[in-house]
Parts: C-alpha cells; sequence; structure tokens
C-alpha cells in the first residue's frame, strides 16, 4: 500500500478543528452498494480492507483515508448494438424510423435493460492529510481522480477548502538547469530518466528511459532550445521518482534502505502491516516535502 | 461548411487614409457589427446579407470608425490602423536575438508588475528565462528558434505569476466557502478573468505586467464570484469588503488594459 504517485493539494491547517469529528463525518459518507440502476458510486471505505468499519487511520499529524467507487462497465458500442436492434425491429414491424426524442426515450430504456445486467468494477483511492503541514496527498497521478477525492472529502466535511499546489518558481526552468549540468539541491541526484520537448504548440518530444541523464546525447537536446518536462530523480537513495512540471510525482518508489526496516518486524494482521507501512511512509514523505517546498517554492495555504 | 469566412476589405475613411478591416462571415450572426479592438476594426457580416447594404452599414459609420480608430492610434501608441502590428516589436527583437542581427534592434526590456526590467543575455548550454535582482537573464543556447524563445518567456511570466498568486490568496481562502478548484494562466483575448461553473479561475496571463495591485483585483473579483456569482451590489460589498480601492484598480485597467493585451500578446505573437 505504499504510494506510487503523489498529486499535491494544500489546505490551511486552520481547519484542523473541523476534522475532530472526522470519523463521524465520514461515516455519512460511506460507499454505498451500486444498485442496479446506478451507473456509478462513491463513498469512503476503511483504510484497512475490505471487513474493517474505521473509517479512518490517524498517526501522529497524520490521517489515512480511502475513498471507494463502483463504477458499470458498459461500453457504448454494446449500448449502440441494442439500440440499433430495437430501430431495425421498429422500422420493420411500424415501417418508421423514429427520430430525436423518441430514439432518446428508447435508448433510456436500453439502458434500462442493460445496466442490471453489466459488470461492476470497484476502485480504490487513498490518500493522506499532514495536519502539521497542510497537505492533502492523493495516491494518484490523475487530476480528475485527486479533484474527486478532494471534492468527496469536502463534501463529507462541509468545507474543506483546498487547492493544488503551486510553485513559486518554473519547475521546467529548474529541471532544464539540473539536466543542464546544474548542481542539484543537496540530497538529490538525476535518476534515469525524463522527458524533454520543444516548448512550442505541439512541438517535438523526447522521452529517455535507463539513460544516464548527464550524457552529451541527452544535453544536446537542451542545446537546441528543448525544455525538462519531467525528470526523475534520487532522493538521498530511500525515494525514488518523476518529478513532473505539473507538480506531479510519478512512479514513487521506496528503496532498500527504506523498507528493510518494514521486513525486520513481525506482524500478524492486515491492520499491522497498513499501521507500519503508513508510519514508514509518512515519515519519508514529510521530508520529501519538506525539501521540495524549499526548492520549488511550494505556497502555503494559509496567510 | 465552415461557420466564419474571414476576409479582408479596404474602406477609404474621410481624412484620405484607407482603413483595413477583417471581415467575418458568420452563420450565427444576426445583423451587421462594426467593431474596433487592439487588434483593429472587424464587421461581422450574417448569411445572406447583399453588397449594396454592406456598402451602405459602412457608408453610414465611416465617421465612427475614423474617429474609433483615432481614439485606439492614441491609446495604443499603434502607428496606423489595421489588424496587423504596426509597432516594430518583439517578434522581430526577438529574430534579432536568434540570429545575427544587429543588437539594438533587440528587445532590451520584459515588462514585469509594472516596470520594465533589463534584459541581460547570456550565452549557456539550455534556453532559459530567470529573474535576477532587478532584470531578467537569458540563458541563449547555440540554436533555438523565436518561437521557443517565446514560450520559454511565457513560461517565465507565468511562474512570476505563480509567484504572486502564491503570495496573496492565502489571506483571501479562509473567507470562501470553497477553494478554487484550479487557477489557469493564459493569454485572454477580451476578459481579465473568468471563473467557471466547475469553480476554476481562469486568469490573463497579461496582469502579471501590469502593477501587482492591479493584478491582485483581478484575483479577488473572480475570488469573489464563488460567494456571488454575479455584478449584484452584494458582490461588490464582498469585494469592497477585501480591497477598498478596487475601483482605482479597475480605472487603471480601463485605461491601460488594451495596450497591456496587445503588447503581451506581440510578445509571445499569440495567434487570433
Amino acid at each position: 500500500m505504499f504510494f506510487r504517485n503523489l498529486t499535491l493539494f494544500r489546505y490551511p491547517t486552520s481547519i484542523n478543528g473541523s476534522l475532530e469529528n472526522l470519523e463521524e463525518s465520514l461515516a455519512s459518507h460511506v460507499l454505498k452498494p451500486l444498485g442496479s440502476l446506478e451507473l456509478s458510486t462513491r463513498g469512503f471505505v476503511s483504510p484497512f480492507g475490505r471487513g474493517d468499519t474505521v473509517l479512518s487511520h490517524r498517526i501522529g499529524d497524520a490521517v489515512l483515508l480511502t475513498l471507494g467507487g463502483e463504477d458499470k462497465l458498459l461500453p457504448s458500442s454494446v449500448v449502440n448494438d441494442a439500440l440499433t436492434a430495437k430501430l431495425d425491429h421498429l422500422q420493420e414491424t411500424e415501417g418508421r424510423r423514429p427520430g430525436g426524442r423518441e430514439r432518446k426515450r428508447i435508448k433510456d430504456e436500453v439502458l434500462t435493460d442493460l445496466l442490471p445486467r453489466a459488470f461492476a468494477r470497484s476502485s480504490r483511492s487513498s490518500a493522506y492529510l499532514d495536519l502539521d503541514q497542510g497537505w492533502a496527498v492523493i495516491d494518484s497521478s490523475s487530476r480528475k481522480n485527486a479533484e474527486n477525492f478532494v471534492s468527496a472529502l469536502r463534501e463529507a466535511l462541509g468545507s474543506f477548502p483546498a487547492v493544488p499546489v503551486n510553485a513559486e518558481t518554473s519547475p521546467r526552468a529548474l529541471m532544464t538547469s539540473w539536466i543542464a549540468g546544474e548542481p542539484l539541491p543537496e540530497g538529490f541526484v538525476l535518476g534515469d530518466e525524463c522527458e524533454l520537448r520543444d516548448p512550442v504548440d505541439s512541438g517535438a518530444i523526447i522521452k529517455c528511459r535507463r539513460q544516464e541523464l548527464d550524457a552529451d546525447e541527452v544535453r544536446e537536446h537542451l542545446k537546441c532550445g528543448k525544455q525538462a518536462f519531467q525528470v526523475a530523480l534520487v532522493f538521498e537513495d530511500r525515494l525514488s521518482f518523476v518529478l513532473g512540471e505539473d507538480l506531479v510525482i510519478r512512479k514513487l518508489k521506496f528503496l532498500e534502505t527504506v523498507t528493510e526496516a518494514l521486513e525486520q518486524g513481525d506482524r500478524d494482521s492486515q491492520r499491522d502491516e497498513v499501521d507500519a507501512v503508513f508510519v514508514l511512509m509518512n515519515g519519508e514523505l514529510r521530508i520529501l516535502l519538506k525539501r521540495l517546498t524549499e526548492i520549488l517554492g511550494f505556497s502555503r495555504a494559509e496567510a | 461548411m465552415a461557420r466564419l469566412l474571414r476576409s479582408e476589405r479596404r474602406l477609404r475613411l474621410a481624412d484620405g487614409s484607407e482603413a483595413v478591416l477583417a471581415e467575418v462571415r458568420d452563420s450565427r450572426a444576426r445583423r451587421l457589427k462594426l467593431m474596433v479592438s487592439e487588434r483593429g476594426p472587424r464587421l461581422t457580416v450574417p448569411r445572406g446579407s447583399s453588397e449594396g447594404e454592406i456598402s451602405r452599414f459602412l457608408e453610414q459609420h465611416r465617421g465612427w470608425l475614423q474617429q474609433q480608430l483615432r481614439a485606439l492610434t492614441v491609446q495604443t501608441g499603434l502607428a496606423a490602423p489595421g489588424p496587423q502590428p504596426a509597432e516594430p516589436h518583439a517578434l522581430a527583437e526577438l529574430l534579432a536575438a536568434a540570429g545575427g542581427e544587429p543588437a539594438d534592434l533587440r528587445l532590451q526590456h520584459l515588462l514585469l508588475r509594472g516596470e520594465h526590467r533589463p534584459i541581460a543575455r547570456i550565452e549557456s548550454t539550455r534556453l532559459a528565462a530567470l529573474a535576477i535582482d532587478e532584470g531578467v537573464q537569458l540563458h541563449l543556447p547555440p540554436r533555438f528558434t523565436p518561437r521557443q524563445l517565446q514560450r520559454v518567456i511565457a513560461d517565465f511570466l507565468m511562474a512570476e505569476a505563480r509567484r504572486d498568486i502564491g503570495h496573496w490568496l492565502p489571506q483571501y481562502l479562509p473567507s470562501l466557502p470553497e477553494a478554487p478548484r484550479s487557477i489557469r494562466l493564459r493569454p485572454m483575448s477580451s476578459l481579465w478573468g473568468s471563473l467557471n461553473a466547475a469553480g476554476a479561475v481562469s486568469l490573463d496571463l497579461a496582469l502579471v505586467q501590469a502593477p501587482p495591485r492591479v493584478f491582485e483585483y483581478v484575483l479577488v473579483h473572480e475570488l469573489c464570484h464563488l460567494l456571488q456569482r454575479n455584478h449584484s451590489p452584494a458582490y461588490w460589498a464582498e469585494v469592497s469588503a477585501r480591497m477598498p480601492d478596487h475601483a482605482r484598480q479597475r480605472a487603471w485597467l480601463k485605461a491601460h488594459g488594451l495596450p497591456l493585451k496587445a503588447g503581451l500578446k506581440r510578445l509571445l505573437a499569440v495567434e487570433g
């Protein structure tokens, strides 16, 4: 359950008081089973997995939450086939081709027929709140998923003024300078992956994997005006990740120096496992986010 | 078929000069329309208009057009009326920066937060625009195109704008029912900012070139729409509570806004 991607939101810690009754607020927004005629449903589930009823897990200043969802899988081609069949049948029996409004009504009928038979796919996305620094960290690289999580939490709490993280420097200019050979901030070294782009509209894109980033062949691209949009970094031999100009942290990996601490412990239940991983992850990410805040100038959400 | 068909039309004015009108045939338009913006005069023609109708319409408004063009010339400093940028400005200067053109043609200053910041150029292994002390440093690699440089300057302005927003936003957040879903910066053609139904704020990138208080006003204006999605007296009361001198900032935009937008458009060579 280590987070793989991080989308960052900032919120004012002045609202921490409203998190006092978090468990009750979440309880009124739990994941409800999907009705036979519903397309999708969202709600909070236990971060400890199925079978547990606790909806949040707090350790010190960090709170772990999980948003669950179920979506019906109903491919539009299936719906259209069924619709065509019905329309053909109407044409044969009544000799007319329904248009506009009637067509829409027939389509709704088809959906009502098919929905109870469609498969439901379930999804989970976890996040944690750092109450001390005012972070909402969502385990997703998709902006939409992350926004859905924040909206769900906003609904549950009544108000949750979180904003997408804002950098007061240009991440592009900074990452480009690192590849060009400027010294990296202390504790960071270049990884083996990057994406360089010609900054003009629909400009060329160069993606490198398993490539030494300080090689001449990479730097040659910068000499022609390309900019770094994504760069892989390794932090203190403990974490590796790809930093994007959209400030999303992708492909996050906790390296051996971190995970070996986990292997020593002896844990029976899934609950203990989740607890141990969360403690470890939160400790590491707190340091990383603090350093990235200094380097990229992340704005705070309070005056 | 395309909804819009664009062409040009020339019109002789009373003072003997010739105005070049952008003529747009718009299938959705209801009536003939003549307007003047910093992009020059534009004539909108609905489907099915006869040449006679158009001529009569232009004849009728020729005096008005001349008056507007004169006002625009004074306001924006454009030398001649017409849709094309008449000032030998940005692109040529940036081109000069890229090629071996005489150095005195190059862009010497970049407008930022209401001040002209001196530009320093240095040879480099990458293309970048960085803020230094009171000025702007351009890192120029051996090969690059003017378009690339424009994008890098746009990225620089965007980072500077985000820095300002990062300073201002926190004090306004606590009194809002919800935070803006996102804040997007881009060159906008006629608006200074907008708030969409989902709660995402858009702001004109040109605002970072205006005096900071003006930029802050537009941010406050859009944030207050999270409380009141209208321009009612109740809405303006929210704005006043947060920024008592908002009228002065509005007045600045009215007086100096058009040339600011036109200037950024030329600098970044934005199409349309």
